[in-house]
């Protein structure tokens, strides 16, 4: 305990008292009017910098959540295009097997040779799917269709991978020559139907029956691709899930750091205000009370 | 009656002390004064004195602990400042990353479209002006630092005038007495204000005069002479200036090293330890971005068909002689292949006017040494080719130059395509709009360890960054609060000792008031008898 207690001393104490006090004030203040522990690194140097991580983590995370929007948006358009070919490819081998039998004439069977041609239009039109002005199945060659009119392909093999999470990727496009074209191992598609309508025209029963065989094999090469694609939409939808889970741990993280806990900065505040008051009131009766001198007439 | 004529007059030199006391009661520096009588053996009083009531203990700790003070004011302020230069949690520098990276990262999802590469152009702005507005921003505050310097000397010299000149006023007089008293009390202010500027201790020498070092041991206050503080010219790569002492006859003493206290402590040591190696991360992350983004582009083909363009304006080789140099060779540096550079600083070093080192200052090895010099010589080091030559004279015996590929790239960082058909997202050859196999590997820069021998990727590094900012403000902050506690125990212990009580005053006055009354009754009483001794005779 101080022997002596000069004027100075007393009023000095009083001050810094409130100033402490008006600081916290502040400084609870700016807490809670953004509902933000952390105003400055100062305030947690650690905290701050684990929150900006945790940002950069979820602006990686909403990338990744739009890639696979997008790869799911191209892969779902390849996929209800591949279900139109597989209807077309059953209705061209309908016809091979009704027609490779011989109670057919050469009118009828130019008439369905007509009919194939038009199949055959409808499968370039399929080949040549678009979305937003890109053709799905042209691999790299995206701007342009990668069918003619006698369904010959332009376009090329690449493969489009898309990130869908830390190196993680999935590709997102399957290429016209591969389930198609039959290159690595397959028929030409385009060819097989050609050749079933060329024989139709001919009225050659031997050349239609042996449409049919080939005919099956296109139709299963259209129908593995629509499988491929739809693993590749499940993997995709799978991959959303584990997004969604890191995204709202993230925010859980982040809400932890760097959110104020309002219960406990507005009590804390109105404790610090009481005792604010408290040392404004001591103050006051410090500076009115003066001294003996005033007692001195 | 001398008994009374002597009361008298010591009750109104004690009336006085009490009203010097009274009207100084408010001024914290002023040290109440006491008077003190002193009886001779025959009675009455003789003599008086009036002495300063000073702990002298105190008044030592709180010379030191304002040193603190003004070293703490000023780094708290600063690194206010510096901090707010790395943005909220939600802005900033690694928020701009993310973004240009996402930015990537959705140009290899559609290459064809032009949005995601005209994005991917707007995001590399953003980064490019984050970059150059943090980096920016911590270089003017660091001059901003040297010219508070300069006028944070300047009052320092003020007040070390100021102290000589009192030293003077005081005069031989060593004993405090009166009005002394006060100068005194002016003059320990004085010494206390200084070192809340700069490191200094003092002591009183026998005659009354105070002696100011400055800087652990140079005298800057010498009795009645006060020497000049200065900004001192920067020694090493950096242009950061330092402190000496000039005397009268001209010698200057460096004493830069030798400061760590007070406000000058605080702007050099924020300045050097905290915005110095601030920038140079900045300026690293912004070259190994470079560096590796352009090497990366250059491999990949743009929807026009471009190839082998840069991404970012390339990086440039700069040379920086040290401010100690005495030679005049000229050392330029020229980038041969951006693909080899180590990012390494380097340092040529002049071992004598016909011979220099070369040496890895980043990885403190030796890269070459005992190479010959003559005037217009190159070497190539590590994709950098030096030139050496002659400008102003030949080189001297212990010069130094720092070649560098990293300084200032934060500031110089900027996006060189303009045109989002030139980005080179395909890999396999031109005019392949759905290739996005040279995006991924853009895409994959941001997770590569590039930054800190391997260890951290561009964005770690960048949280490193604020996060050291961060931890360096918290400390102050701490040590600030810690320090006005420091401050304010010793400010009431020093008040206890010397400040003015207004009652013990009120009650001394009432003390000498009663003496002076009973010393003229005194008189007056003697008076009466003396007379009464005179009408008897008569």
């Amino acid at each position: 305990m101080p022997t002596r207690v000069p004027d100075l001393m007393l009023k000095d104490t009083a001050l810094l008292g409130i100033a402490r006090g008006s600081v916290d004030i502040a400084k609870l203040n700016a807490q809670i009017s953004s509902g933000k522990r952390i105003q400055s690194p100062a305030d947690d140097a650690i905290g701050y910098a684990r929150a900006k991580d945790l940002r950069t983590v979820l602006t990686a995370t909403d990338q990744y959540a739009a890639n696979i929007d997008r790869a799911d948006e191209r892969l779902s358009v390849s996929e209800t295009s591949l279900a139109s070919m597989e209807d077309v490819l059953a209705r061209a081998k309908e016809i091979a097997l009704e027609q490779a039998n011989p109670t057919y004439d050469a009118g009828q069977r130019a008439v369905l040779a007509d009919g194939v041609q038009q199949l055959i239009d409808e499968m370039v039109a399929l080949g040549n799917t678009q979305l937003e002005g890109r053709y799905v199945f042209a691999g790299f060659q995206s701007d342009a269709p990668p069918y003619d009119a006698a369904g010959t392909y332009s376009g090329d093999s690449g493969v489009r991978n898309v990130e869908i999470g830390d190196g993680v990727q999935v590709a997102e496009n399957i290429t016209g020559d591969q389930f198609l074209g039959g290159a690595g191992g397959g028929v030409d598609v385009f060819q097989v139907l050609t050749n079933l309508r060329d024989a139709l025209t001919a009225n050659d029963v031997t050349a239609v029956s042996a449409t049919i065989d080939p005919m099956d094999t296109a139709a299963q090469q259209v129908t593995q691709a629509r499988m491929t694609v739809g693993f590749r939409m499940s993997k995709l939808e799978t991959h959303r899930n584990v997004l969604d889970e890191v995204k709202f741990q993230t925010q859980e993280l982040l809400s932890n750091t760097e959110d104020v806990d309002l219960t406990q900065a507005v009590s804390d505040l109105v404790q610090r205000r009481n005792t604010l008051d408290v040392a404004r009131a001591t103050l006051a009766q410090i500076l009115g009370t003066g001294s003996i001198m005033q007692y001195l007439a | 009656m001398d008994l009374g004529r002597q009361g008298i007059a010591a009750s109104r030199a004690g009336m006085e002390v009490v009203g010097r006391n009274i009207s100084n009661a408010s001024d914290p520096d002023y040290t109440r004064q006491e008077i003190f009588f002193e009886n001779p053996l025959q009675g009455g009083v003789r003599t008086w004195t009036v002495r300063s009531q000073v702990d002298a203990f105190i008044e030592s700790r709180l010379a030191s602990e304002n040193q603190n003070q003004g070293r703490l004011e000023v780094e708290r302020r600063l690194m206010g400042e510096v901090s707010s230069v790395f943005g909220t949690t939600e802005s900033g520098l690694s928020t701009s990353m993310a973004d240009f990276f996402a930015a990537v990262s959705g140009l290899s999802s559609s290459p064809e479209s032009n949005e995601s590469r005209a994005n991917l152009l707007y995001q590399a702005d953003a980064l490019v002006g984050e970059f150059q507005r943090e980096a920016g921003t911590l270089r003017s505050l660091s001059s901003e630092i040297g010219k508070e310097m300069g006028t944070t000397l300047e009052r320092a010299n003020q007040i070390a005038r100021d102290i000589a000149k009192l030293n003077v006023s005081i005069g031989g007089s060593a004993a405090a007495d009166g009005a002394t008293g006060q100068l005194i009390d002016q003059r320990t202010a004085l010494v206390k204000q200084l070192g809340g500027l700069i490191d200094v201790n003092s002591f009183e020498d026998g005659n009354g005069n105070v002696t100011v070092f400055v800087g652990g041991g140079v005298p800057l206050v010498e009795g009645a002479n006060a020497y000049t503080l200065e900004l001192a010219p920067a020694q090493g790569f950096d242009p950061y200036a330092g402190v000496q002492v000039t005397t009268p006859g001209g010698t200057k003493n460096d004493i830069t090293s030798r400061i760590s206290g007070g406000e000058i402590g605080g702007l050099m040591r924020i300045r050097d330890q905290v915005m110095g190696p601030a920038m140079d991360d900045l300026d690293r992350v912004a070259a190994a971005l470079v560096q590796k983004f352009n090497q990366v582009h250059a491999q990949g083909y743009g929807l026009d068909g471009s190839t082998g363009q840069d991404f970012f304006d390339p990086l440039t080789a700069s040379v920086v002689g040290a401010g100690s140099n005495t030679g005049g060779a000229d050392v330029s540096a020229a980038i041969l292949d951006p693909t080899a550079l180590t990012l390494d600083d380097y340092e040529v070093v002049f071992t004598s006017a016909g011979q220099f080192d070369v040496l890895n200052a980043t990885q403190g090895t030796t890269v070459s040494t005992g190479n010959a010099y003559t005037s217009g010589m190159t070497l190539d080091v590590d994709g950098v080719r030096l030139t050496l030559s002659d400008a102003t004279g030949g080189p001297q015996a212990g010069d130094r130059y720092l070649v560098s590929t990293v300084r200032d790239q934060s500031l110089n960082i900027a996006a060189a395509l303009t045109d989002p058909n030139a980005v080179a997202a395909a890999s396999t050859a031109a005019g392949v709009p759905g290739d996005n196999a040279n995006a991924l590997a853009l895409s994959d820069i941001d997770g590569t360890k590039l930054l800190d021998g391997g260890t951290l990727t561009l964005s770690e590094k960048v949280s490193r960054v604020g996060a050291q900012v961060g931890l360096e403000q918290q400390s102050v902050e701490q040590a600030y609060a810690a320090q006005s506690y420091i401050m304010e125990g010793l400010n009431s212990r020093r008040a206890e000792v010397s400040s003015v009580s207004l009652d013990e005053e009120a009650a001394k006055l009432i003390q000498f008031q009663n003496v002076f009354q009973a010393s003229a009754r005194l008189i007056r009483l003697s008076d009466e008898l003396l007379q009464t001794i005179i009408n008897m005779v008569q």
